[in-house]
Parts: C-alpha cells; structure tokens; sequence
C-alpha cells in the first residue's frame, strides 16, 4: 500500500485508486495517471513506487516528457487506452538515453505510443519474460539519420513477445531484438526503418504474420562477433508480407546496419538453423533474400579464440513467393555492388555470396551444413564463387539452384509461457 | 555557538520506509556546513566521478563496532547498517555554498538501498525524492564557461543504471584502489584513509600497499595510468561484464586488457559520430570514445547519464593518451 499512501500525501489531484484481489488473494492496486503538467515526476514516482502485480494504468491524452522513465519492478503491466490514443511524446527530450527503459521481469507494455525520444524509444535489458503488445514508436519527421536508433529494443533478455506492434522511422532497426532468448515477433508492422524487424546474436526466434514494408531492408536477421551473447541460431521467418523495401538507407554512418542496401528483402548475416518460408517478398530493388557471412574489414580478422563463425549455416529457404528483384540496385553498397557486377545486370531473387572456410569452399560443405532451397516457385537464383571472383576468374556465379533442393527439417516453434 | 552531536539513527538507516527528510537520519551536526556527527568519516576519492564540476562531500558510516572486510581490490565488503553519503553542492559567486542534493547508499538486511534527498537551503534540510528534480542552477563558479546549469538530480531507477552490478545495486568509490590516499582530517591532521579507516577500525587490518590508481589530473603520474584511472571511475562501473553496458562488448574498468581498441560500435546509433572504432590509436578525431565525450546530446554522450557539461579537462586527458598511442 505504499504506493497509495506516498500520493495520496503527496498529490493534490484527484486520483482513483482501485484495488483488485485477485484470485490467489494478492492485492494488487491498479493506479490511473492522466497526463498533467508534472507528468514526468509523478509517472516516474508512480514507476519506482509500484509493487510487483500492480498496473499502472495511462489515459487518452499526450504524455509530454523532457526525461526519460525507467521501471525497475517485477511483475508490473503499463496499460493506455490504444496507441493512437495515449501518446508518450518525448519531443522536447532534454536527458535519457532512451524514452523507456525497463530492466526489470514479467512486465507487459501496451497499448500505448512513444514518440520521438531523442535516442531508442523503449529498451528492455536483461529483463525475462517482456511483452510489447499494441505498441507504437514512431519518429513522425520521417526517416532521418537524426532519429533515434530502435523503436523496440529488447536485449539480453528472455521470453519476449512483440504482438501487434507497429515501428516507424527508427535510423536502425524499428523491431529490434539483441542477445536473448525464447523471442515470439508477430503480427507487427515495421515501415520507413532502415531495418524493420531485427534479429540479432539471438536463440529462438518466431518472426512471422508481419508487414516490414518502405524501410531499407525488411527483415535482418544478424550474427556479430565480440558481443557476450554470440552463436545465433534458431530462427524461423515465415508467413511475412515484405514489400517494397526500396527506402535509401539514412542510418548514422559506421553502424553495421548503414551496409545494407536499399530494396532488400530479407538478409541472413551467419547464423545456423534459419528457416524461412511462406513469405511473400516482393518488389525490392536490389535483392529478395541474400544470404551471407560476416565480412570484417580487417583481413587479418581472426576468430577462432573467441568461437565465432561467421558464415551461415543451415539456413533453409522454402515454399516463399518472390518476385520483382533488383531492378535498381543500392550501388553504392558493396554486397549489392559485387553482385550487379557478377550477375551482368541481371540480378537474382535470392542470392548466396558462397563465402565459407576457404578448406570447404573447395571441398564442399557438410550435407548437414548446406543451404536448402525447395519450392519456391521461378524464382532467380544465384550463388557466387568467391574464389573465381578473388581471381578474377570466370564463371563467377552460379544460377542453378538445382543442388541445394534438399529436404526441410523444419525447425520447431519457439514457446512462450 | 555549539551544536548538539545526536547519534545517528541506525534504525532507519535498516527501515523499508525511507526518511522523508534528511536530518532524521543524524549524519551531520551541522547539515547546512556538512559537519559530520561522530562516526561519521569524511573521506574523497584519488579519482572522481565527473558530475558537472560539483563539489562532493564524501561520508561514511559504519554502525558501531562493526567492520568493513577487504574483498580484493573491489568495493570494500560493508556491513548491513552502513551508511555512505554524498553531498552535491557548487560555490556561488557569493561566497556562500550552495547544496543541490545528499545521495544515500544504505546497507540493509536484503542489500543496498540508494535515495537521494533535495536540499532546501531556506530550511536547511533535504527531502526525499524519489522521481528525480530538475534544479536551474545559475551564478556558481565553475571552470565551464556555461552561466546556467540545468542540473538533474537523479530518479532512484537511475541510482541503479551506473550503481548496478549484476542484479544489484553497489557502492562504486570507496575501493582501496581509490581511496588510497592522504587527506587532511577535521582535527587538521594529515593521514592515509585506509591507515585511518583500519585504526578506527571501521575496516579490516590488512597490508595494503597498491598504487593502482593516480589523480588523472595530476601530470606527475603517467599518462596511461592517468586515462586509464579515469575512466575507471566514469565509465568502469556500466562498462563492466556486468553491468549496465554489458551488452556491448565495450568494458573500461582499470584491468580490462581488451579496453576498445579497433573495436567496432554495436547499437550505438547515432552514438557513432559515423566513426569506425571505439579507439583508434594515434587518431582521437577518428575514436568513437572521445567521440561521445565531447557531445552533449542525449543519445550520443557518455556517460548516458550524470553529466549535462562537458569535462574539458578530460577530453584533454584522454584525446592526449589516444594521440600517444601506438
């Protein structure tokens, strides 16, 4: 009752404070902050005071805030009234890194917008079992490398699920999840990013029944070395509608992210066990699918201390409809660049750069390892010889997707308690 | 004129309902000329945290014949009871001293509690604020050539952004790497503090002989160790495996062997300044470290909070030991 009794003593505003028993006899307290000239202290207050089976629940209206809000306490639900109704508006951020950061468990956010924080819009670190539900961020200037990094941004965390969310405008990646575990993306659009949706050095991903359309690339699904978590695997895309991603990359120069070209369908960047089927990919300027290694810019990058592989493996690619690839390649992007220049103009759907141990480039890989194409309709595909192309040699590309037509060990559905 | 010395209240130090005002708790005497009560040690630190050129007046508190225990060269192992205070204040063109805030570590049954209490000079007491306060400071005296400061005092979420080690809060100074030095006492002697602390034995005896960390602004001592001591206790304690900048990769506490060289940015944004490389040696124009030290923007500098100035006398250090760098 801590919480209750705090504003009562200190708050002057009329407040209604309900209490809930629930059915194990916990009383929980369910708190309404309306918008309001101090809405920073005392939302902020109201976030350090709660106990954990509380909710704090926002109204209609814009939340003008200067600083940004943490949340620290298990078990807490912040719920508005829909996000085109109740806006957190961070427009005139003065201090914060982020909008929202919650570094706590079990906490569920929805129903609520966040609006042009200066930085990343909500980051959830470390916190186990987060769900962003109906959620919106957005930076309503449009897309502008002074936006901030990530609309959601979930990292080394576990059990996330991100349910019918909707990101805009984010210099990075609108839907971003980094480093965690057990990871459920679904039903959410993500449009006018550079990345839509982003998986990254993640276990255990579902990422399906999304729209990722107008950003730069749809959907990345990354493995960076030198980061604690490492090693991604088990990933599953499927069902997505990924749409004209023809948007020109305006992320801050130096990120990782500022490679990818504009009219990218999806990307693998190494990773194992990557499935992804069912989506229809379509209208994309430089390439549908690219499946790729981790390319350092030090060539005498070597990973082998810190366990790192940085090409992808088993990556299973089926039953997907693409169409309309690279008609107007991102030149200015390297892995786009090589590819017009090897293909003569005639770019594929879904391309594979073919870098790998140099030991298996010549001899093969293992069978367990190989890329799996399987029904996929007419699409164009293409594979590069990276040593032919190192020596300048011919037949650079190979278009036949002939070998890779294996059979699907489909991956198993990520299960969120 | 005498002030009465009342025993500091080592209950509510423990108690799960925080003071409303600081003076409950009976650390000073004198709470406007922080004259400390008994037991309560003034102590300072070889390096500092920067925190827009405020004074800080350092205290601890061990509950009587309690002590402290040595756990390496990290924080010391404080007893449940124990107090560390910290009092931000600037001097005013006045002459007079101006008290923007008192930040408390408590040591209670179930780990360290932090809350910072507002100073309200008119009643020469703090009050407790646990949303944070934004306080307008202008006319103190500063190096910064900035008139007008817009000093945030923290929210108690973010006590535990830099005061986070693992899942728990912990103290970040007083390690014996940082407190190993001379200060001048009240009674106007000069003494090493841990010597002092072990013979008032608010701390374990042992032969503690490390010269570990220097004054970073003292040219005497080496510039390596000068850089290295000050981002030990600017950055080390978020730029740790541990805590709250776990996740990139990037760690700087005084150890660290791997402290960013040629590293690579991982979710930094706009935080790159469009650079490569977290240090790139002999080119602090192309390091992504000084980088977010010269800025003042809220998604770019670092620290992300606990600064709204720039350390002028830093970034000089710092842009120095990346030039000399091979």
């Amino acid at each position: 009752m801590r919480l209750v009794k705090y504003l009562k003593e200190t708050f002057h505003y009329g407040l209604i404070v309900g209490c809930i028993a629930f059915a194990s006899n916990i009383l929980s307290e369910v708190v309404i902050i309306p918008p309001s000239e101090n809405a920073q202290e005392r939302l902020q207050e109201a976030l350090i005071l709660v106990n954990p089976g509380d909710v704090i629940q926002l109204t209609s209206g814009v939340y003008d805030l200067e600083d940004g809000l943490s949340l620290d306490v298990d078990d807490i639900k912040i719920i508005g009234q829909g996000h085109e109704n109740t806006i957190l508006n961070f427009s005139d951020q003065k201090s914060g890194a982020q909008g929202f950061l919650v570094t706590s468990d079990s906490i569920i956010l929805q129903d609520f917008a966040v609006l042009n924080t200066k930085g990343d819009a909500i980051k959830a670190k470390g916190s186990d079992g987060i769900s962003f539900i109906n959620i919106r961020t957005e930076w309503s200037g449009g897309p502008k490398s002074s936006n901030g990094a990530y609309g959601l941004y979930p990292v080394e965390s576990k059990d996330v699920l991100i349910d019918g969310c909707i990101a805009i405008g984010a210099s990075d990646a609108g839907i971003y999840v980094g480093q965690s575990e057990n990871i459920i993306v679904r039903n959410s659009i993500a449009k006018f990013n550079v990345a839509g949706i982003e998986i990254e050095n993640s276990y255990y991903a579902d990422v399906y029944g999304n729209t990722a359309v107008d950003n730069t690339g749809g959907i990345l699904v990354f493995d960076l070395p030198g980061l604690p978590q490492q090693g991604g695997h088990d990933v599953r895309v499927f069902g997505n509608l990924i749409q004209g991603n023809n948007t020109d990359n305006f992320a801050p120069p130096g990120n990782i992210v500022g490679e990818v070209p504009r009219g990218t369908g999806i990307i693998i960047m190494a990773n194992s066990d990557v499935e992804i089927f069912d989506n229809q990919i379509e209208d994309h300027e430089t390439v549908g699918i690219a499946v790729v290694s981790y390319i350092s810019d030090d060539d005498s990058a070597d990973f082998s201390d810190s366990g790192y592989y940085p090409h992808p493996k088993s990556i299973q690619i089926h039953s997907n409809s693409v169409s309309q690839s690279g008609l107007n390649p991102d030149l200015d992007k390297d892995i786009a660049s090589i590819l017009f220049e090897i293909s003569k103009g005639d770019m594929p759907d879904i391309f594979w750069d073919g870098v790998l141990p140099l030991r298996q480039m010549i001899f093969g890989q293992p069978d367990t390892e190989r890329l799996v194409l399987q029904n996929n309709g007419n699409i164009k595909f293409a594979v590069m010889n990276p040593i032919r192309y190192m020596f300048s040699f011919p037949n650079q590309l190979n278009r036949d997707q002939s070998e890779y037509a294996n059979d699907i060990q489909p991956l198993s559905p990520v299960i969120i308690d | 004129m005498t002030s009465k010395t009342f025993a500091v209240n080592d209950q509510l130090i423990l108690s799960d309902d925080p003071a409303k005002r600081l003076s409950e708790y009976n650390f000073f005497s004198n709470p406007i000329n922080q004259l400390p009560s008994e037991q309560v040690v003034p102590y300072e630190l070889i390096t500092a945290l920067f925190s827009d050129y405020t004074d800080k007046h350092r205290f601890v508190y061990v509950p009587n014949g309690m002590t402290a225990a040595y756990n390496d060269d990290e924080v010391f192992d404080f007893p449940v009871g124990t107090a560390l205070i910290k009092t931000f204040s600037y001097q005013k063109a006045d002459g007079t001293e101006l008290l923007l805030e008192t930040r408390l570590l408590l040591h209670k049954d179930n780990g360290w509690d932090a809350l910072t209490y507002v100073w309200d000079m008119n009643k020469g007491d703090a009050y407790l604020a646990l949303g944070g306060k934004t306080i307008d400071v202008r006319n103190v005296i500063t190096p910064s050539d900035s008139n007008y400061i817009r000093y945030r005092v923290p929210n108690k979420n973010q006590c535990k952004e830099c005061h986070l080690k693992n899942d728990a809060i912990e103290p970040i100074g007083p390690k014996p790497r940082n407190i190993n030095k001379q200060i001048v006492y009240n009674d106007d002697v000069i003494r090493n503090q841990i010597d002092h602390w072990t013979a008032i034995e608010i701390l374990q005896e042992k032969n503690y002989s490390n010269d570990r960390m220097v004054n970073a602004f003292d040219q005497n001592y080496d510039l390596n160790l000068r850089a290295r001591s000050y981002l030990d206790i600017n950055c080390g304690h978020c730029h740790s495996p541990q805590g709250s900048a776990s996740s990139s990769g990037l760690y700087l506490s005084i150890d660290e062997k791997d402290f960013g060289i040629y590293k690579k940015p991982v979710a930094a944004g706009r935080g790159s300044g469009g650079l490569s490389y977290s240090i790139v040696p002999g080119h602090p124009d192309e390091s992504i470290l000084l980088y977010r030290m010269l800025s003042n923007e809220p998604d770019v500098m670092m620290p992300e909070s606990g600064r709204t100035l720039m350390h002028d006398e830093a970034i000089e250090l710092v842009s120095e030991w990346i030039t000399e760098m091979k």
